[in-house]
């Protein structure tokens, strides 16, 4: 169930990023990207998929409920009073609607109506920051960064996606790259203050919530994003000068390695929605996720306090995760695939992960 | 899509065995967790951190397990309510919670108290306070003692385990140094 859960919402992520990239770029002068064509059926298929998978919460409420009371009457309360329900029964209508609107006009050919569907988009977006984890402590503080924090992603992942997936060619490059590049800059911003905002509001103590699951995760989804910035970095700097000099030179790998390494994000992500957050970390040996349990050294004490203490090992895994990321990089230079920094970079993600765990006391 | 079906598996993998539900996010109860009462019980509050739906609910149990009936259950905003219309006798009881918050999280906690309500008249009143005072230390300590033998033991449990698998990670960073080692030499004879 937590599996099914975890699959819904990150494809939940996934049509929403397709959509507003779609939106956003069918907005954009064709002199300053690469033609782009999405199918219809893509669009369409996306916007079904929020509708559909982001029932699933929904779906796990009345499954608990149904054995109790009625199916309809358990149907009827929690759509008509839940949050979560109330929140997907907009979803619902408001995707209907964009749905309509996709499929009678030629939303990619006319910039008005893109922005129209851009606009249905973040209506969706309002809608899925109400429903989600953080409103339910600080409601006004919750609800605004998780929408700022969700926009901005949409916005810079979905550009990313649907530029790296519907590409038909790479010309006018350069010219995508100043503007894309301050936009992603300022979304990535955006993304790390609220992000932090929110993790403040959910997570009491961060080092303290690292022994048990929620903590992990949020752990992994953070060492995640530095091979991230270091294929922002190779796909902003490094590939601008590189498209430059050499018009044939094909970016598109690397915004396809960066995209997926953003799935990825979006998975980890989907897992953290599906756990309890922390609010009293209180560590016990009945919430210490099983991972933790694996890598940890020391003894692993009900109400443990983290400590961080490195020792040799330690030390050295991190030299290690450098190393890595210099890897990353190095191979960028000699022209290997991007597949391999992308490989990199997930080691970076493994030893660092290591160092740190080997880091507690 | 096979990269993105390899991706997806990686994640689950991480991911196993994390869908417990097990934390509380109960703000305040009255009784409290731990509490020893010794005054009649007649309503039993659980106030939450935030908003909780329809249908959450919680039930009481005594020692032995039985279930005593808490009527009047009822669920505003935060706080979850119910009464009881007869007075309990005194013994150890188990408040077991379980609520959907307005995240959609289906979440569930316990609360243990014990109702210790003197027997005696009220003819020796002052008296009976203070030994209610001696009796409600002893306890406490009781249960410190008891909590601290657990710990001991699920520490031995641990130690055990680990020793078992300490060979995994010295494992992992030998080979995350060999692909490193390996992997600089493999990009580095790459012609320019």
């Amino acid at each position: 169930m937590a599996l099914l859960g975890l699959l819904s919402q990150a494809l939940v992520y996934l049509c929403f990023a397709t959509i507003m990239g779609s939106f956003i770029l069918a907005m954009i002068p064709e002199a300053k990207r690469p033609t782009i064509e999405v199918p219809k059926s893509a669009l369409l298929a996306a916007t079904s998929g929020i509708a559909l998978f982001s029932f699933f919460p929904v779906f796990q409420i009345l499954l608990y409920l149904v054995p109790n009371s009625g199916f309809g009457e358990t149907l009827q309360s929690v759509l008509l009073t839940f949050e979560v329900g109330k929140a997907w029964l907009f979803t619902f209508i408001v995707s209907i609607i964009l749905l309509l609107f996709i499929s009678f006009f030629e939303v990619q050919a006319n910039k008005l109506y893109a922005s129209i569907g851009a606009a249905l988009t973040f209506l969706l977006i309002l809608s899925l920051g109400w429903s989600s984890h953080a409103s339910s402590y600080n409601q006004l503080l919750g609800f605004v960064s998780d929408t700022v924090h969700f926009t901005a992603v949409t916005v810079w992942v979905g550009i990313l996606i649907v530029i790296s997936w519907f590409s038909k060619n790479h010309q006018s490059w350069a010219n995508f790259l100043r503007w894309f590049t301050p936009v992603a800059l300022v979304c990535f911003a955006l993304t790390i203050v609220s992000g932090l905002l929110l993790m403040d509001i959910i997570v009491d103590d961060y080092t303290n919530s690292w022994p048990i699951s929620y903590g992990q995760t949020l752990l992994l989804k953070h060492l995640l994003i530095i091979p991230l910035i270091v294929f922002a970095a190779i796909n902003s700097l490094m590939i601008k000068k590189k498209v430059q000099i050499d018009e044939s030179f094909n970016p598109l790998p690397w915004v396809k390695a960066e995209s997926i390494l953003m799935l990825l994000i979006f998975s980890v992500t989907a897992a953290l929605g599906q756990q309890s957050p922390p609010r009293e970390t209180e560590i016990s040996s009945n919430n210490v996720s099983q991972l933790f349990r694996l890598v940890y050294q020391g003894q692993i004490q009900p109400n443990m306090q983290v400590q961080f203490a490195p020792n040799a090992t330690a030390i050295m895994l991190a030299v290690v995760t450098l190393l890595f990321l210099a890897l990353m990089i190095f191979s960028f230079i000699k022209k290997m695939p991007a597949i391999m920094t992308f490989v990199m970079g997930l080691f970076l993600v493994m030893s660092g992960y290591l160092s740190l765990m080997l880091s507690i006391q | 899509m096979v990269k993105k079906f390899l991706i997806f598996s990686l994640i689950f993998l991480f991911s196993f065995g994390n869908d417990t539900f097990a934390h509380t996010h109960i703000e305040s109860s009255s009784p409290q967790s731990g509490e020893v009462l010794t005054a009649p019980l007649e309503e039993i509050t659980l106030t939450f951190e935030g908003k909780i739906e329809q249908s959450s609910s919680f039930t009481l149990q005594n020692a032995a397990g039985e279930a005593v009936s808490v009527d009047n259950i009822a669920i505003s905003e935060n706080v979850l309510s119910g009464s009881l219309t007869e007075p309990i006798e005194n013994g150890e009881y188990l408040i077991n919670w379980n609520i959907i918050g307005a995240d959609g999280h289906l979440i569930e906690g316990e609360v243990p108290f014990t109702v210790d309500v003197p027997v005696t008249e009220a003819t020796e009143n002052a008296e009976d306070e203070t030994l209610d005072e001696e009796v409600t230390g002893e306890e406490n300590n009781a249960t410190i003692e008891e909590s601290a033998t657990t710990n001991n033991d699920a520490a031995v449990e641990e130690s055990t385990e680990n020793s078992s698998s300490s060979y995994l990670v010295p494992t992992l960073i030998g080979i995350l140094i060999l692909i490193v080692v390996g992997s600089f030499f493999f990009i580095a004879k790459r012609k320019q």
